[in-house]
Order: structure tokens, then sequence, then C-alpha cells
């Protein structure tokens, strides 16, 4: 009894995605994506980012941080947003849950 | 370098793994289930100048971030999907091969067999290879015979093709946001509403219990096709990347057909369409709402403000964002308004002034409650509390359709995702 597979393929499931970074080298530059900056429901992510980026400061000389908010927290983040981001080390985004 | 902080939950994607299809996934943020590192606890020392009170630590907001001691971890893939053997012993290798392999959201399925497959293709009338797009957030690729198959899972007949189809076109519309849909915290699903010829021509059920299938096959295996289309090419499994806090009992099967006897015009006539076309249109929504009209007399005003109070609950994403909301009123309960004048057009109408919200009914104005929602109208002031807010975009916002028993008046309220997406799309089945 051959069967159909229901689940379709995905376009470049099998390719890996770049590797993390082993150290912080040099001067360090971290993103903050946002769902949204004001806080209407749930967690104030928006301030919680600031927060972190206090503490980077304290623990890592030199760190820069950009902070994208998205136009709507249930859309994609436009292309421009992510541009601005793709020049940094790493990016942060919350996770509801 | 060294920075341990424990506290919330974040996602770190690496250098360069922003990319374009990251955009898709997830919560319409950077990633679903790729290049994440997941958050593994809720203990640990809080960054500095986190105050215990002045962020989260529960529910939705705990998170848990950990980044510095991953950074030297192993490179981060996507999860691929182990391919099924091509051929199955018995039925009960595929039953077990359906749970092993997550093919199921927990219901029994049929086997997908490449017989029962062929045969719905042809039903469809369109090349097996044919592809509708990619299911979000997963990504994976509809074509005609991998939504073939899961149709062979959900026991559809090879008519029941085309609805199917039209309706995976709809729920992939940009417009609908379909990948918000499957991830969101918020208890919405897509519901399929079937209206037209179509309706009797497969024997979907309009009478009793309708919002559960009536009994009928066609509505049940239609609900349950969409549903797990959008489980096994969407990936959408609960926890990762699906964020529902409580579900939606629709999921496993939400449609419903509208009745043909209605006394206005059919749905997909008034998003337009031809009356005597047939159509899908999937739209969003909570369950249904039950509105029965106890305590009020015969006047449509009054039996319109009871529907309207069912709409505008003050924890209804519709109440705080507008957006669209579904109402269904019943055979008899849509005459007696039409008896009194009141077409589709009107009841809309005042269904959107009746549902309005004082500002001070339903925000707070305690501490560190919101102050502003950028999304209301402008004309509104938010500082009065008097003024009446809207709930949904406009009067073509709110989706009247006819079903349900034709005994005693009823109606039934299923609110919308609010501004956020899940909009109704109407396509039509040819």
């Amino acid at each position: 009894m051959e069967i159909v597979d229901p689940r379709g393929l995905v376009a470049g499931e099998s390719s890996g995605l770049a590797p993390r970074i082993g150290s912080a080298p040099g001067d360090l530059e971290l993103g903050f994506l946002v769902n949204e900056q004001s806080r209407n429901m749930g967690p104030d992510f928006y301030g919680y980012t600031l927060a972190i980026e206090e503490a980077l400061r304290q623990r890592l000389e030199g760190v820069g941080v950009v902070r994208v908010c998205k136009p709507l927290l249930s859309r994609p983040a436009e292309l421009e947003q992510l541009e601005e981001l793709r020049h940094v080390q790493g990016v942060i985004n919350g996770l509801a849950k | 370098m060294g920075v341990t902080i424990r506290y919330a939950t974040a996602k770190i994607v690496s250098k360069g793994a922003v990319n374009y299809r990251d955009r898709v996934s997830g919560h319409g943020a950077l990633g679903g289930n790729s290049a994440i590192e997941r958050g593994v606890g809720n203990s640990g020392e809080r960054p500095p100048g986190v105050a215990g009170d002045g962020f989260p630590t529960c529910g939705l907001a705990r998170m848990v971030w950990r980044w510095a001691d991953s950074m030297s971890g192993e490179p981060l893939t996507r999860t691929g999907s182990t391919p099924l053997p091509r051929e199955l012993r018995d039925l009960e290798h595929w039953l077990e091969l359906a749970y092993d392999r997550r093919l199921t959201d927990g219901l029994p399925v049929l086997p997908p067999t490449r017989a029962v497959v062929d045969q719905l293709v042809a039903g469809s009338g369109r090349a097996a290879q044919e592809s509708l797009g990619e299911v979000p957030p997963r990504g994976g690729g509809a074509t005609v015979e991998v939504i073939a198959a899961n149709a062979a899972m959900a026991g559809c007949t090879p008519d029941f093709m085309p609805a199917l189809l039209a309706a995976v076109e709809a729920v992939l519309d940009p417009h609908f946001n379909l990948n918000g849909v499957q991830v969101t915290t918020h208890g919405c699903w897509p519901l399929l509403i079937v209206s037209g010829p179509l309706v009797e021509h497969l024997g979907m059920a309009t009478a009793e219990s309708v919002f559960n299938g009536g009994g009928s096959r066609a509505s049940a295996a239609l609900g349950r096709a969409l549903r797990l289309v959008l489980w096994n090419v969407g990936g959408a499994h609960p926890g990762e990347p699906v964020k529902e806090v409580f579900g939606h009992p629709g999921r496993y099967a939400y449609c419903v057909a509208e009745h043909r006897e209605t006394p206005w015009s059919a749905l997909h006539e008034s998003r337009g369409l031809g009356r005597d076309e047939s159509a899908v249109t999937v739209f969003a929504c909570e369950s249904p709402h039950s509105v029965a009209f106890w305590g009020v007399g015969s006047d449509p005003e009054d039996r319109l403000g009871a529907v309207a109070d069912s709409m505008h609950p003050r924890g209804s994403n519709n109440t705080h964002t507008m957006g669209e909301i579904l109402v269904a009123f019943s055979p008899s309960e849509a005459r007696h308004l039409q008896g009194h004048g009141y077409t589709r057009e009107r009841v809309r109408e005042r269904l959107f002034e009746l549902s309005k919200c004082r500002v001070g009914a339903i925000r707070s104005r305690a501490g560190d409650a919101p102050v502003h929602y950028e999304w209301w109208p402008e004309e509104i002031d938010q500082a009065d509390d008097e003024a009446r807010v809207p709930i949904v975009d406009g009067p073509e916002a709110i989706h009247l359709m006819v079903a349900g028993a034709d005994s005693i008046p009823w109606a039934a309220v299923c609110p919308g995702w609010g501004h956020l997406g899940g909009f109704a799309v109407t396509r039509a089945v040819r």
C-alpha cells in the first residue's frame, strides 16, 4: 500500500543556518526586535530590552544596540527593518510564551 | 568573554541568520523554529535594573534569557522532515506511523494511499503538482497532491476538492495573515464558511448542530482537511511554534454552511459574488457565543441590542482593537428581522452603532494601564470616558450569515482576532 507524504516540501529545508559566533570579538553590536513599543497587553518587552541593554553595558564594554519595533505585532518585520539588523552580531526578540 | 543573565526568554539569532524566509516564521517576528535558542527555565538571577513588579514573572511574560553562555554552542540547523516509508504493511502500521511522525493532531486519520490521493486530485480538475503556495509557519509547499493527501486523511471525496482548494487559496491570501493566525496566543481559528448551490450538492449540514458539522460528512471532512493542511504542511504544532494560550475546540474541524433559503442576500453575494455562485469564505474567529433572546420583545432594535451586547465583552480583541466579527442568525430570526424591514445592510449598520462602547467602560485608568490605542480612529478623544468607540472597522466588517435550526429565534456571535488579522477572504468555487 503506497502512501503520499502529506507534509509538502520546504524549500531550503536542508540548508543550515549560519553558525553561532564563538565569542564576542571586540566591539559588539546587538539588535532588539520588539513586537510593539506601546504596552497594551501583556509584558513590556520594549522596557525589558532597555534593562537588558543596561545590563549589557555594565558587563560588556563597548556594546552597541539597534532597536527595531514592528509596525503591527502580528505581522512580520518589514524588510527594511531586517536590513537595519543585518550587520549586527546577534538579534534578540521576545517570544510570547 | 562570558555574560550569564538568566531570567527572561529571548530568541537569539546568530549573525547572518536573519534571512527572508525567517520573516514568515513565528509570531511575525524573526523566527518560528529556526535559528532559535530556546529558553530553558525561569530561575536564576535577574538583570540589574529589572524589578520584580515591573516585569513579567509568569505566562506570556515568563522569559528566560540565556545568550552569552550559549555563544559557543553548535551551529543551529532547521529541523527537516524525515521521509516516510513509501509502502505500508497494513492499517495498523499507518496509525502508528501517523502518531509517531506527528502527522495528526491526536485524532486518528485515514491513510493517504496513492489510489485515493489520485482520485482526489482528479476530482480537483487541476494538476497534481500545481502549487497553491507555501503554508506558514513551516513553509511547506501546498501542491494539489499534498492537499489531496490531507483530504484523504480527513475522509474527503473527490467532489469536496474544489471547495478545499479554494479554502486553502483563501487562507494563503496575505490579507488573512495565516502566519499570525496559526501561531498566535489568541484562541481564533479559520472558520470555513461554504455558501451557494454547493452546500446542497455536497450534502452539507445547515440546520441543527451546524457549527460542529451537523452529522454531515462534507461539513466535517472539509473542516478537518483544512486543519490537517495547516497542521502538516504549515507545521502548526502546539508549543513550538503555536503559542495559543487556551486553544480552540474548532481547531479539530471548523466548517459551517449557510442556509440556501436565507431571506437576505447570501454571504458570498454580500462579498461581491453572484447569488448562483458557490463560494468559501474563511474568517479567523473564536467559537460561537450563544445569544438567546431572553427578556426582549419582538422589537428588532431590542433584539439587535441583545446581539450587540454579546459583541463587546471587555476581554474581546474586537472590543479593544476593532477588526471584524461574524454574527449568525437562525432562519426564523432572520425572517423576523427581514419582516420588519431589516435588510442585511440595515442589520449591519444597526449592529455597528449598537455595539459601540464607552471608553470608560472598557479601558482602565488604573496605575500602569495603557493610556493610548494608536489604532483607534483619530476623532475619538481617548481621554474622554464618555466617548463611544466602534468595535469593528465599519458595518461591512460585520459578517452576517443565516444558519442553524429553523426553530426558535437565536443568534451566535463569533469574535475575530481584532486588528491583528484573520480577516475574511472569499473565493468562488469553480
